[in-house]
């Protein structure tokens, strides 16, 4: 069963490592540079994950998360927060998100992360 | 002859006799008048200048506090003072209250400069550790993937290179960690804590990361001392303290917390068996970026200082090279 993941990350080395590690992995993703795109992408097509970075140009990420829970409400959301930006977090969680990772983070920590809801998805 | 002599004598006395009675006349009226005159404008100048002298005594009260004249001044007087000595003694009282003042303004202007130097610090390190989060970020995970690429196959010394760049940025993690904590200044969330509980947490906390075998720690309180504190924000409190002490004993010596209840109030005494101070760097001590360690970031005595006044409380160190080191804590207890 295919598990697609949609990495919305301004950071151009951050979107293109993490896009190869979750490849490598097995999952089937897409990237994009901006909060607004990735909307577009969400209403386009569909996913079962998106990773989104709090500050991004055009659409931060609380806003994307809300759209998201307004049009595609199947789709998990991890919310990427910046290191001491707890606040943000628990608003994220708040506002309906699955997880959050604080920066910097480690891969294999994200991997868990997604590994975790693609088992729950399969449940 | 005789005739004419005693004629001329008689008109001569007669005229004296006149003489003499016009003087007396004359001192009778004018000297009573000139007493007069003179007692009156003697009584009008010295009725002006007590006047004068209440007046400005009444400006140089209302400039100072009520007058009370101090004992020693009543005893020196013989319990009597005059308008002249009233006004010395207030004029003495006003000189120093305004030192006072003076000293005061002083003081509260030191530290007036001081929180707009920490704001402006806490707004360019909050600035700046934000900054940083996203390169590095970007540098953790091409280390990370570098390291997941070469495993197994890359000689050791380069797999050592790549775990070596995995632990700088995360050394760089923690430094952001302590810009960002002494930036935030967020306000104390208060709930009724147990301060030896509050004690003991930390010192695990630090004995978890830090080499501790031969540090001798001693908590010397009674049982319950409660205070309304942020549990956490003491808890990091207590963490610097104690990390900077154990690293300035280098691993080996007496880690002493005591604790005692005053009025309203609870001190606490943290000492180690350091190097101590010198008399510079006590004046520095809780200045940020200020350190004496290689590795340190000068920011764990900042904190410890911003939580503490947040808390409105306040701390003191007291050292001496070679004679260890007393950081001394007063705290509110607050309303329960």
């Amino acid at each position: 069963m295919t598990f697609r993941v949609l990495v919305a990350e301004d950071e151009e080395i951050a979107r293109k490592h993490i896009l190869d590690t979750l490849e490598a992995e097995g999952y089937e993703v897409e990237g994009a540079d901006n909060g607004l795109d990735a909307l577009r992408e969400i209403e386009a097509d569909e996913f079962d994950l998106l990773i989104a970075d709090i500050k991004m140009p055009k659409m931060d990420g609380l806003e994307l998360l809300e759209r998201v829970r307004q049009v595609s409400p199947g789709t998990k959301v991890i919310v990427v927060t910046g290191y001491g930006s707890i606040n943000s977090a628990v608003t994220a969680m708040k506002e309906g998100a699955y997880d959050y990772l604080p920066k910097p983070f480690d891969l294999d920590e994200l991997v868990l992360k997604i590994n975790k809801a693609r088992e729950r998805k399969s449940l | 002859m005789i005739v004419i002599a005693d004629d001329l004598d008689r008109d001569a006395r007669n005229n004296a006799e006149s003489g003499i009675s016009s003087s007396q006349t004359a001192i009778l009226v004018f000297v009573p008048l000139f007493l007069l005159i003179g007692l009156s404008t003697l009584l009008y100048i010295s009725s002006s200048v007590v006047r004068r002298l209440k007046t400005l005594t009444t400006s140089v009260e209302q400039i100072g506090e009520h007058f009370v004249p101090s004992e020693e001044v009543m005893r020196e007087s013989g319990g009597h003072m005059d308008e002249v000595d009233v006004l010395v003694e207030k004029t003495r009282i006003v000189n120093n209250k305004l030192n006072d003042w003076e000293q005061e303004l002083h003081e509260k202007n030191e530290e007036l400069i001081r929180s707009k130097k920490l704001a402006a610090i806490g707004t360019l390190a909050s600035g700046v550790a934000h900054e940083l989060n996203n390169p590095i970020n970007n540098i953790t995970i091409s280390a990370q993937v570098l390291q997941r690429k070469i495993a197994g196959d890359a000689p050791p010394e380069v797999t050592q290179i790549v775990d070596e760049i995995i632990g700088q940025t995360l050394r760089v993690k923690g430094i952001v960690s302590n810009l960002l904590e002494f930036a935030r200044e967020r306000e104390p969330q208060l709930s009724t804590v147990q301060l030896p509980e509050v004690v003991r947490n930390a010192y695990e906390q630090v004995i978890r990361s830090t080499d501790t075998m031969d540090v001798e720690f001693t908590l010397d309180t009674r049982d319950e001392i409660s205070i309304r504190a942020d549990a956490g924000q003491l808890e990091r409190v207590f963490i610097n303290l104690f990390s900077n002490a154990v690293a300035v004993m280098e691993g080996k010596g007496r880690l002493t917390v005591k604790m005692e209840e005053e009025d309203g109030s609870v001190v606490i005494w943290v000492s180690d068996t350091g190097k101590g101070l010198s008399r510079e760097d006590q004046e520095k001590i809780f200045d940020p970026f200020f350190t004496r360690r290689e590795k340190g970031t000068g920011l764990g005595l900042a904190i410890v200082m911003n939580i503490i006044r947040q808390h409105g409380g306040g701390i003191t160190v007291v050292s001496e090279k070679g004679m260890g080191t007393v950081f001394e804590i007063h705290l509110p207890k607050g309303a329960d």
